[in-house]
């Protein structure tokens, strides 16, 4: 027969069972819908990863010192990181972009009477171009600064905001005191929506240790940065090999911003996966049902497929007849289930669940759904094909 | 004569397996059909004709013995090859009409063309035709439940003939049917073997078998006898 013909065939044969056919696409409705929103949910997961990691450069490789004052022993024991580690680390350096020594301390500034405790950094002239900070105002630390050991500073946006007020002007050159010393404002960070770098201020790293620290030495943190985020393996191992020579090995905890995004997408992809396995599920349950119908239709018909054999329509003929119909259920109630899934994720986000699809998940909910139809829809199709047509012709 | 022969059989035998036990239905059926005949298969219920017919219609495949069709040897031939016999050189008509419930008249007419690989569009002239040699083409539309039985029968046959088969095959077509259309489907019969068909039809009814230009009658799964009916020479 003709493929129109047969087509034809099919579409007078669900015409005529309008509800089986709209009970067995409910199955695969289902299953489309569970597959949009869970490759949904998923993407959606994703997104949000990327999201709050986006101000981390994955080429960032923090490195630390453990031991000593987590077991509560002698700090004097310990060896401390220092700036020469940091250039140390640069010499020579093979997969190192670059290499910050930073100081961290708490401060408390002064200024117009006002007085609060804020994070302070005392970093070297590349710290904000190698994190991606911007300027709001004026500038950031220059090496001169560090070098001269200039009581100049850089406040983080919040901070600003603080002392100077909501929409505070250009500030720069403006005294400030911190931990009682008089310090001139270079310039403001813009805004990254990250406690951590917003409520902070930013001072050369010599002139913290001459001024802020002093005698007590203070913490130095390690950042260095990566020629590539394809090196970043390879420059770990360079730390630590490089370090290693200096420290007890042991006491290094080399860590990559990289690796965090990568197993927080990981665990997101886990999760997908599962969500994914239910769907799968889902749609297996939904071509059984079509399997049962089609199986159930086979019986019904099989007068009639006797018929058609005794007027000698082909074997292949009968086949088609059923897979298509097959066919046609399960890529309609895919079809249909992409339409709902348009109109519920409006809704669902109204509630507040963040589902987001691209139009490759109506393509794959179509696509699996299309599968388990032929799939599903073979068995009872080739059963009809393949009865004797003298048998199928005395069923009642 | 051979060569005019459309249906040649020798010694065919139809075993039944039912368990462990084999009930021979047919136990050695010889018969020639020519060309143009009119043979009625007359016989009591269960001696076997439907069986018989069956076979001869590529319906079912018989135990043993040989079968020719139009010269062919199929004894051994494959269900594809049966298939496509079916749909080219015969034109089955059942008891109970058989017609398809879903499709009007003219659909279930053009199915057998349909199942050629043709369109709907080429072959809506031919079952057009053949509704009218059979007097329906008022009744195109109808599906099987709004036709009385004659009429459906009168279907089956347009559907038997549609094809232009060399050999129509009925197994009890008036069975099902009141006096009065079974002589009409009767005389349509005798019409289209006027037309020159060759026609195998199976009947109870001795006064249906009057028409046939030949009978045979079958027993217990054997030809009991065979003549040429005196009246059916006036029929032709
Ligand atoms: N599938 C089958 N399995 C076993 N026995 C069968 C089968 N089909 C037919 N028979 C037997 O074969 C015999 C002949 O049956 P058949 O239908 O050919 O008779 P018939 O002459 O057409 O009878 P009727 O006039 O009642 O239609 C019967 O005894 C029947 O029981
Ligand atoms: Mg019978």
């Amino acid at each position: 027969m003709l493929f129109s013909e047969i087509i034809k065939t099919v579409l007078i044969n669900m015409r005529e069972n309008k509800m089986r056919v709209v009970l067995t696409a409910l199955g695969i409705i289902v299953g489309a819908i569970t597959i949009i929103f869970v490759l949904g949910i998923g993407k959606k997961s994703t997104l949000d990863i990327e999201e709050q990691y986006k101000n981390l450069n994955v080429k960032m490789i923090n490195v630390m010192q453990m031991g000593g004052r987590m077991f509560g022993g002698p700090s004097t024991k310990q060896v401390r990181f220092s700036k020469d580690d940091a250039t140390f680390l640069m010499q020579d350096a093979e997969y190192l972009d670059d290499v910050e020594a930073i100081l961290t301390e708490n401060s408390s500034i002064t200024y117009n009477k006002e007085t609060a405790s804020y994070s302070l950094y005392g970093v070297m002239d590349k710290y904000a171009e190698m994190n991606n900070y911007e300027m709001q105002y004026g500038r950031f630390i220059s090496a001169e600064d560090d070098a001269k050991k200039s009581k100049v500073v850089v406040l983080g946006y919040d901070t600003a905001e603080y002392f100077f007020g909501e929409n505070f002007a250009d500030i720069t050159g403006t005294d400030i005191t911190l931990s009682g010393k008089k310090f001139e404002v270079i310039g403001v960070l813009t805004r990254k929506g990250e406690t951590t770098i917003d409520e902070a201020v930013y001072i050369p790293y010599e002139t913290c240790k001459k001024y802020i620290v002093g005698s007590r030495g203070g913490m130095t943190r390690i950042i260095a940065f990566a020629t590539d985020v394809k090196n970043v393996e390879q420059a770990k191992e360079e730390i630590l090999t490089k370090l290693g020579t200096k420290y007890d090995s042991n006491t290094l905890n080399v860590r990559d911003a990289g690796s965090r995004v990568t197993s927080a997408i990981e665990s997101a992809n886990t999760m997908t996966l599962m969500l994914m396995s239910v769907a799968v599920i889902v749609l297996i349950v939904g071509g059984i049902g079509i399997m049962n119908v089609l199986l159930v239709s086979v019986r019904e018909r099989t007068k009639e497929i006797g018929i058609l054999k005794a007027i000698g329509t082909r074997k292949k003929d009968i086949l088609k007849i059923f897979l298509i119909e097959a066919i046609f259920i399960s890529v309609g109630g895919a079809v249909i289930g992409v339409c709902i899934s348009l109109i519920l994720v409006p809704v669902l986000a109204g509630f507040g669940i963040g589902v987001v699809n691209s139009s490759d998940d109506f393509f794959i909910a179509v696509a699996f759904s299309l599968i388990t139809g032929v799939f599903f829809g073979y068995y009872p199709a080739k059963k009809a094909s393949d009865l004797k047509p003298i048998d199928a012709l005395r069923y009642e | 004569m051979t060569a005019d022969l459309v249906i040649e059989m020798n010694d065919v035998v139809k075993t039944y397996k039912m368990g462990n036990e084999s009930v021979d239905v047919l136990k050695g059926v010889s018969i020639n059909i020519g060309q143009g005949e009119f043979v009625c298969i007359l016989g009591p219920s269960g001696s076997g004709k439907s069986t018989l017919m069956n076979i001869i219609g590529c319906i079912d495949t018989l135990s043993s013995g040989d079968y020719y069709l139009d010269g062919e040897n199929i004894t051994t031939s494959d269900e594809d090859n049966l298939t496509e016999i079916r749909n080219k050189k015969i034109g089955f008509i059942f008891q109970k009409f058989n017609l398809l419930p879903r499709y009007d008249a003219l659909y279930n007419v053009a199915l057998p063309l349909l199942t050629r690989g043709k369109h709907f569009k080429d072959v809506v002239d031919d079952a057009k035709r053949a509704l009218a040699v059979v007097g329906l083409e008022d009744r195109m539309k109808h599906k099987p439940n709004e036709l009385s039985g004659g009429q459906q029968q009168r279907v089956a046959i347009a559907r038997a003939l549609v094809g232009e088969p060399e050999l129509l095959l009925a197994d009890e077509p008036t069975g099902n049917l009141d006096s009065k259309s079974g002589a009409d489907v009767i005389n349509l019969f005798k019409e289209l073997h006027k037309k020159g068909h060759t026609i195998v039809l199976i009947t109870h009814d001795l006064n249906v078998a009057k028409n046939a230009s030949r009978i045979i009658l079958i027993q217990d799964g054997l030809i009991s006898e065979e003549g040429v009916f005196p009246n059916a020479e006036s029929c032709v």
